[in-house]
């Protein structure tokens, strides 16, 4: 992942809940490819096969537990009970890097078990720690749609529309319903229609002019109509998870044959993305036919010279992928039927993973695309019926 | 007659200027906000005609299988031969 990110940026939902502490002083997950003993009477030394199973360990430290709707109290008391046994395969998607579409999120199916510690020091308050083993699949992807994150209010304006200014970036797109509470301007803390202005700033039509300016609380953002993420598609030629691959050469041919120096990981008729390359035509996106683990083809022609350099990465995969829905939040719609949508060309959308439709919170799923091919771009469209709200986290994990 | 059908659900800007700004932009990700105001964005449900999607990506979804040609004409008279109402046919 680019960049650095601090302990703001991690998320963990487990089923629909928000299982991330406030205030938590770590937050660590590591995964563990498991192997079984594979040596039998006989053998010298001892030997160990990969099972195809993965662990996780996430561990959280030094949290004060939030007791609000559907955080970590909820679902400690018994919602999911991760200390009591139990054979239900819980979904879980963690991430370290900000919930952003297109960011990195870790996807989880499997068996959940938790430990819960509570650590009671003099002269601290209550804090605990809580670790969970997750056995199952674990499929890294990209978010596609943003669960409403709560963003730290600075200031709202003495005037009609207020102003409201946020401490980052509010991420609301214009004509969005978002939800502002803990405000010191209690007429502020309501469900308003964001008009945007700048990235930190928007107005919402609440006159302030009399009462005064306001200060403090958060905005949450959510969706109270069908919406899509189009306009904020995610692109896997981008993605840290798509490795760039140097190219050595391409031959003097037609069609041309790239040689890369290292194992390019290409499956034959997938479409690739290549630039930098010094002959002009090889640049952009072809399809690849595969000669060797470091060699493909692309119907080019380079007859009159090949060239050297440049990057290529895949721009479509052919493996299919896992959808990953959790709904944090429902009110009152009479369904929303949430949609993982592909293009190759960002232009065109064709609906890749369609999930069942969610009538209640909090609501999880993790669904297989039917098809193989999977295009360049990702988006999310909700489908709603009736009036009401929802907050939903998505991601998609190319397999 | 050859018409267009939705398999799955496809959404694509309308033909002409909702299209050419589409594609002179980069994109539907790379539209200003002024741009997106101007662009209509076609969304058809499973079993809808699209008879206007996209040339240039039509191929494409039909190999995915999200959209597919029908002959109208044929399939009316498949069904109704399947009731038994075609003359001179048995």
């Amino acid at each position: 992942m680019a960049g650095k990110y601090g302990s703001p940026h991690g998320f963990l939902l487990v089923d629909g809940y928000n299982l991330l502490a406030a205030k938590l002083a770590s937050l660590r997950m590591k995964i563990i490819a498991l192997q079984t003993p594979s040596h039998g009477i006989g053998d010298a030394d001892e030997e160990h096969s990969p099972t195809g199973i993965c662990r996780a360990e996430i561990v959280q430290e030094g949290g004060f537990w939030s007791t609000a709707a559907l955080n970590i109290h909820a679902a400690m008391e018994g919602k999911i009970a991760a200390h009591t046994p139990q054979a239900v395969p819980r979904i879980v998607c963690l991430g370290f890097a900000e919930q952003i579409v297109g960011r990195q999120f870790s996807g989880f199916v499997g068996a959940f078990q938790g430990e819960y510690e509570v650590v009671a020091e003099g002269g601290d308050l209550q804090k605990a720690n809580v670790t969970y083993l997750v056995t199952g699949k674990h499929e890294p992807g990209q978010i596609v749609q943003e669960s409403g994150a709560q963003i730290e209010i600075l200031t709202a304006s003495a005037e009609t529309p207020t102003t409201v200014t946020t401490a980052k970036p509010h991420r609301l797109a214009n004509g969005q319903t978002c939800r502002i509470a803990g405000n010191s301007q209690a007429t502020l803390n309501a469900d308003n229609i964001a008009t945007v202005v700048t990235p930190t700033t928007f107005t919402v039509p609440v006159d302030l002019s009399v009462a005064g300016a306001g200060a403090g609380g958060t905005v949450i953002q959510y969706n109270s109509a069908d919406w899509d993420t189009e306009d904020q598609s995610v692109d896997w030629t981008v993605c840290p998870l798509n490795r760039a691959i140097t190219i050595l050469t391409s031959s003097a041919a037609s069609p041309t044959v790239i040689t890369t120096d290292v194992p390019h990981g290409l499956t034959n008729g997938q479409l690739v993305l290549i630039a930098g390359h010094s002959e002009g035509d090889a640049n952009g996106e072809h399809v690849a036919t595969v000669t060797s683990t470091t060699t493909f083809t692309i119907p080019v022609d380079l007859i009159a010279g090949g060239g050297t350099g440049g990057t290529l990465v895949q721009a479509n995969t052919l493996a299919g992928a896992a959808g990953y829905q959790q709904v944090t939040e429902y009110a009152d719609f009479d369904g929303v039927i949430g949609k993982l949508r592909d293009s190759p060309d960002d232009a065109a959308y064709g609906d890749l993973i369609v999930f069942t439709n969610v009538t209640s919170a909090p609501a999880k799923e993790r669904k297989l695309s039917v098809i193989g091919t999977v295009d360049r771009y990702l988006a999310y469209n909700g489908d709603v019926t009736g009036a009401g709200n929802i907050i939903v986290f998505s991601g998609c994990s190319r397999l | 007659m050859r018409r267009l059908r939705a398999i799955r659900g496809v959404s694509y800007p309308e033909p002409g200027k909702s299209l050419e700004i589409v594609y002179e932009a980069g994109g539907r990700s790379k539209l200003t906000a002024e741009q997106r105001a101007q662009v209509r964005i076609k969304e058809v449900a499973p079993g809808e005609w699209c008879d206007d999607f996209p040339i240039k990506t039509r191929d494409h979804f039909i190999a995915k299988g999200a959209i597919e040609f029908v002959h109208v004409e044929e399939k009316e008279k498949n069904l109704a031969r399947r009731r038994g109402r075609v003359k001179g046919e048995k």
